[in-house]
């Protein structure tokens, strides 16, 4: 005869109340299943019950599914025996308020046959993974795609240099020798030489030489900088910013410079141009010193992980990269222009010297080293980003 | 990619009247609905935004990437993608579980984003790495882990969905979850279970520069009290408060405390 106060713990499957994540209730089955008494469950954490990975599995699946939808049927879980044995067992839980019932039916004999086909599938799966061909094939399509990567990039910047460059041939190269030509000629129609009218035209004709010879030396070291070969090796950049330091300020004795260093990390990159990057971008923050006053440099560092390809759309290799931000109390510029002063012989102030130079030979060394260089105005002067990555020969 | 794209690949819902943004960030194992007892208690002061990871929940599973998705940086894209297409600078991120990783990956690569961050149940390593550090975890616990979830996948493709469908209290709520769950696919959700498990972030936490607030579970037994403490040793700038709530979702579990403490903590951290 069934007592009906007595079904619970003559069922035939374990049911356990949980009350505050704690077990209240644990029927007779279940403690006789995992071997313990009803008074060395009572009260313990649910937790007891299951087996490490049940653990996660029930705090990341299983209970917020209990908490969103009520009530949750048919999951595998794991049992944990008080004699360390795991004892496979279909789980369903229903919610009560703030706490839940929750039913487990042994499967020993299911879960060795489902068991049988995982491993089956396995198997399959790793012969396919395994295959030597395979894995030789992966990584020379992987290193190819790094090599079309990098002739991708290179391909973009030349085509944008092309577009400068011709520019400044046609503009900036043009300009001078139109001047000197105007020039000779006034010379050679002027019938009564003045002595003085010709001292007048030479001397504009050695300016406008002297400004040729500028432009074409400037140039000649922008694209020397493809073809410098100099190797690649490891770099501290906090020497390599302390002496960039001291050589651009020597360039301007008269200027205060208050600087306020960071910790750099070591990278990869060609000493030399590295060195002219930190030189370029200090130059620019003296020479752009609110007049007046002192320049104010301040580095800030910020290492984080990024996607190495920039030009294959859906390849994704995340690799380490530090992020150099030169910020300056200076005059600053308008936003529109943050693109603008990184082109070649493109300057904003024309009050100040400086051939409209540096910042484009510091974006072409920190692109030729997969990085970028940006600028914003802040309220109060410039920020300068150098980005790179942190190694630049591929592991 | 295009904001409105976004929008749609990463299922983003934005609600409340406030101005400041705060970005709530799923973890592991579930979608954006997990956050539905916190997040309308921030509706009234904040700009609240909610997404799913490409991959979980309904996001689009067409912009599913195997290899950006192998490595918790995909998902930190993720994270700041759906901050630049709902122009959410400065925003206050809540991550659970994995995300709160997540969540510091992406502060770091664009910090303009964030002001603070709010991490609950978080661990940069599961795995123990002994004798110097505890992380709760063995290496073969994982992979069982990794088992158990094939075995909930054998011939039933909508996991658990059934059971959300039968819910006849609630019918609104169980249409919802049963697309959402449906969506869950057993290689993607193995893949995103491989990139959570097996992370190692301990060298990624000094970069951090962003207060943040460590939220730490009574016996949580995926990012025991060790973990908090090593954290709250690691991490500058962060504060560790250490819940009655217990288990690793205290935001499912305790709403109400974990509700008071990011409340008090957003308080606090403006006040100074």
């Amino acid at each position: 005869m069934i007592q009906n106060h007595a079904i619970p713990d003559e069922l035939p499957c374990g049911v356990v109340s949980v009350v505050d994540g704690k077990i209240g209730y644990a029927n007779d089955f279940l403690c006789t299943l995992l071997g313990y008494e009803n008074a060395e469950l009572e009260q313990q954490q649910l937790e007891k019950l299951f087996t490490v990975s049940t653990r996660i599995f029930f705090q990341t699946h299983f209970f917020p599914l209990l908490k969103l939808g009520q009530v949750v049927e048919e999951v595998f879980l794991s049992l944990l025996s008080k004699e360390g044995q795991h004892i496979p067992v279909l789980a369903a839980g229903r919610q009560a308020g703030n706490d839940f019932y929750l039913v487990f039916a042994t499967v020993r004999n299911r879960k060795k046959y489902e068991d049988e086909i995982l491993t089956a599938r396995k198997v399959a799966e790793e012969a396919l993974e395994k295959n030597e061909m395979l894995q030789q094939l992966r990584t020379e399509a992987e290193f190819r795609l790094a090599e079309s990567e990098r002739q991708l990039a290179m391909l973009r910047r030349f085509n944008s240099e092309y577009v400068e460059l011709n520019k400044i041939i046609s503009h900036d190269l043009h300009e001078p020798i139109r001047k000197m030509m105007l020039h000779t000629d006034i010379l050679l129609n002027s019938k009564e030489q003045d002595r003085k009218e010709v001292e007048y035209h030479l001397r504009k004709l050695n300016g406008f030489s002297a400004r040729m010879r500028q432009l074409t030396g400037s140039l000649q070291e922008y694209v020397a900088i493809d073809t410098s070969g100099e190797p690649v090796t490891e770099l501290d950049l906090n020497s390599i910013m302390t002496a960039a330091l001291s050589a651009s300020q020597q360039k301007f004795p008269d200027a205060e410079v208050l600087f306020s260093p960071d910790n750099l990390p070591r990278i990869e990159g060609a000493r030399s141009q590295i060195d002219r990057l930190f030189r370029e971008v200090f130059t620019n923050a003296i020479r752009y010193r609110k007049r007046g006053a002192p320049a104010e440099i301040k580095i800030r560092v910020t290492e984080f992980n990024d996607n190495i390809y920039k030009e294959l759309k859906g390849k994704y290799r995340y690799v380490d990269f530090v992020r150099i931000d030169v910020e300056d109390k200076g005059r600053g510029f308008a936003p529109e222009f943050n693109e603008y002063i990184f082109g070649l012989f493109q300057k904003l102030d024309l009050e100040t010297e400086g051939a409209g130079f540096g910042l484009s030979l510091a974006r072409k060394i920190v692109q030729r080293h997969k990085g970028e260089l940006n600028a914003r105005p802040l309220p109060d002067g410039a920020v300068f980003s150098i980005i790179l990555p942190k190694k630049q020969r591929d592991s | 990619m295009p904001d409105q794209d976004v929008f749609k690949r990463n299922n983003i819902q934005i609600m409340g009247e406030g101005e400041v943004p705060m970005v709530f960030a799923h973890g592991f194992g579930c979608d954006q609905n997990m956050w539905r007892f916190v997040w309308p208690a921030f509706a009234k002061d904040y700009k609240i935004i909610l997404f799913d990871y490409v991959g979980s929940g309904k996001s689009d599973i067409a912009a599913y990437n195997a290899e950006r998705y192998s490595d918790l940086n995909g998902y930190a894209q993720d994270v700041i993608d759906v901050c630049k297409a709902t122009n959410s600078k400065g925003s206050v991120f809540v991550g659970h579980s994995v995300s709160a990783i997540i969540g510091i990956l992406a502060s770091l690569k664009a910090p303009e984003y964030f002001s603070k961050l709010v991490l609950v149940g978080p661990s940069p390593r599961y795995i123990n790495d002994l004798p110097n550090y505890v992380g709760g975890f063995e290496r073969k616990d994982i992979e069982e882990l990794l088992h158990t979830m094939e075995s909930n996948y054998i011939g039933w493709a909508n996991f658990l969905a059934p059971a959300i469908m039968k819910n006849p209290e609630k019918p609104e709520l169980a249409g919802e979850l049963t697309e959402s769950f449906c969506s869950t696919d057993p290689v993607i959700a193995r893949r995103f279970a491989e990139a959570t498990f097996f992370s190692d972030n301990r060298s990624d936490l000094a970069k951090v520069k962003h207060p943040s607030l460590i939220m730490q579970c009574s016996e949580d037994i995926i990012a025991p009290n060790e973990v908090g403490e090593y954290l709250h040793r690691n991490l500058p700038g962060s504060t560790l408060q250490v819940m009655k709530a217990t288990g690793h979702c205290p935001h499912m579990s305790a709403p109400e405390e974990t509700i008071e403490i990011i409340h008090n903590y957003l308080r606090d951290v403006n006040l100074n």
